[in-house]
């Protein structure tokens, strides 16, 4: 066994949403230190919600990311919702899930195609993949441009969108726009069947890790919104005790809480995902599935990249579907109205990243007292030092330090994570001593 | 001829300037020259290139010339940040050196950057820039 200490010191981590790092320490041939550690200050945007009306609140929220600010639109306007009591009919629900398609689309697109694929081509960013595999990058560009028209059709814009409201939307989307969309993502079909296809067929190292899973449970199918939370282990509980089982704490090395589920790491986002509720999909993407092989739930984090391809395929045709719907029977107004009241309200979604709960605390005028918002890249954070413990070690400790800060941020990659979101990202040491 | 005059930006403060330059151009372009406001696109701005004969591009710029100076750029004036930035930060630059590589941008492109300095909104630089800007933007969709 080796007696070096070697430490390798990411300053930068590349093509992640944000900036942080990386510090690793090998010791002995054993990884004695993962830190990842995400350096930028606290955004403090709990403290700035304090004492804004719900209706802001909803649009200050979607400032916290430029890439999924629908997820915190749809989250917050169901805190308040449930509080207001406030109850959607199914017109309004249905058009807020086909924005959060749009999303899905747009955020995962981005990923797959400018952030992960690189590593597959032996390439530095998505400008080279561009020069050897342009067809690629120009898929990856259509679906995010698809994704993104979704989000403005009933934002206004698709960068921090403002259509959306508490009890549903500010105004309704015009027939023909949604007519038009509608037949735009079924075109696209064939083309996320391709990307399902070649995504699966990527030379993903072959990994089996343990790890519990955590979504929500939707009852409109494979998961955007719920009521509930389910796990990989069996567990099953309300939004509203989500606080009882998912705990959130402090380390040195990141400006980011870190979180427990049940006094455990988990994951949260697409695999999640896929691995809980597959089942749940319409028949032909769960076809497509099975003719790539991909076994579920899988243990491989690499997967992660198939199982966003897979969202990507069913947000399509999910939303083609509810816009035909819409179209046949539109609701009849864009949102309804509640008495803002004293009281606290929970909600949650399934950001592209994974599930993003709120929490606020109002005064009788409905104004905010305390806000608490647990995203999806915080509770990740555990769960990323944990496949990179084991990801590197089974990669080989003894590569050279080069060698390992590739794969180190790889698997980093894989879970996209937001340090936007969370805080912000990544700069690898590494130590060999 | 297909051709567009795209102001780049985002609805607050000065990086306004590109919208406001193209609402205030639109209605004396010529006959078949589209305008067009994006907000923010990143990468999306190559979907709004393809096909295209030629594009002028209006956005604010920080640099180090007083405010209301005029940049006439091309593509390859542009520098990319070294190392690749996350989508989030996926700007003018990175977004057209992808479309260079990809052959989507069109034979003639014009980017047309007004410095803003610390200013808070778009108006004096803009207006400083104008009789430039103008000309500039007349002499590129005019050009045969």
């Amino acid at each position: 066994m080796s007696t070096r200490r070697i430490d390798i010191d990411v300053p930068t981590l590349a093509r992640v949403e944000g900036e942080g790092a990386l510090e690793l320490t090998v010791e002995g041939g054993r990884l004695t230190r993962v830190h990842l550690r995400i350096f930028e200050p606290p955004r403090l945007f709990e403290k700035f919600l304090e004492g804004h009306a719900p209706d802001e609140v909803v649009d200050m929220v979607a400032r916290i990311c430029g890439i999924c600010p629908v997820a915190y639109q749809v989250s917050a306007a169901r805190a308040f919702e449930g509080l207001f009591d406030i109850t959607l009919p199914h017109g309004l629900a249905r058009l807020r899930r086909i924005m959060y398609c749009g999303e899905w689309i747009q955020s995962h697109a981005l990923h797959i195609h400018l952030l992960a694929a690189p590593d597959f081509y032996g390439v530095a960013d998505a400008t080279e993949l561009a020069r050897v595999q342009p067809e690629v990058v120009k898929r990856g560009l259509r679906l995010q441009a698809l994704g993104n028209r979704l989000i403005a059709l009933f934002g206004g814009r698709s960068v921090h969108p403002v259509g959306m409201r508490v009890g549903g939307f500010h105004r309704l989307p015009e027939p023909a726009d949604c007519a038009r969309l509608a037949a735009e993502l079924r075109a696209a079909l064939p083309e996320a069947d391709d990307l399902v296809r070649w995504a699966a067929a990527l030379p993903f190292p072959e990994r089996r890790q343990d790890f519990p899973c955590l979504a929500l449970d939707d009852p409109e199918g494979y998961p955007i919104t719920g009521i509930e939370c389910v796990t990989s282990d069996g567990k099953r509980f309300a939004v509203e005790d989500f606080e009882a089982h998912v705990k959130e704490f402090q380390v040195p090395h990141s400006t980011a809480f870190h979180a427990h589920l049940d006094g455990r790491p988990y994951l949260v986002g697409p695999l999640a995902r896929l691995n809980l509720h597959h089942a749940r999909l319409p028949e032909p993407v769960q076809a497509l599935i099975d003719e790539t092989g991909l076994a579920l739930p899988s243990a491989n984090p690499y997967h992660s990249i198939v199982a966003r391809a897979v969202e990507i395929r069913h947000a399509l045709s999910e939303a083609a579907r509810l816009l035909e719907e819409h179209l046949l029977d539109p609701p009849r107004r864009a949102y309804e109205d509640g008495m803002p009241c004293a009281g606290t309200g929970f909600g949650a979604s399934e950001a592209p990243r994974g599930l993003l709960w709120h929490r606020y605390d109002t005064n009788p005028h409905g104004l905010v007292l305390r806000a608490r918002i647990i995203p999806p890249t915080a509770q990740n954070q555990e769960r990323m030092e944990d496949d990179l413990r084991q990801s590197l070690t089974e990669f080989g400790l003894d590569q050279p330090a080069e060698a390992l800060r590739a794969h180190a941020e790889q698997v980093v990659r894989n879970y996209d994570p937001c340090i936007s979101c969370a805080t912000h990202f990544l700069d690898l040491r590494i130590e060999r001593r | 001829m297909s051709a567009r005059l795209i102001g780049i930006g985002s609805p607050f403060g000065a990086d306004r300037l590109g919208w406001w330059a193209v609402e205030r151009l639109a209605p004396r372009l010529p006959p078949g020259v589209e305008p067009l406001c994006l907000d923010r696109p990143g990468p999306a701005l190559l979907i709004h290139l393809e096909g295209l004969d030629r594009a002028c591009l209006i956005d604010a710029a920080r640099g180090e010339k007083r405010p209301g100076h005029l940049y006439r750029l091309h593509p390859e004036d542009l520098t990319t940040a070294p190392a690749a930035p996350s989508t989030h930060a996926l700007g003018l630059a990175e977004a057209l050196a992808l479309g260079a590589q990809l052959r989507l941008l069109p034979p003639r492109l014009l980017v047309l950057a007004v410095e803003t300095g610390m200013e808070d909104t778009p108006e004096r630089p803009l207006e400083r820039a104008w009789p430039a800007l103008q000309a500039a933007v007349t002499d590129f969709f005019q050009r045969p």
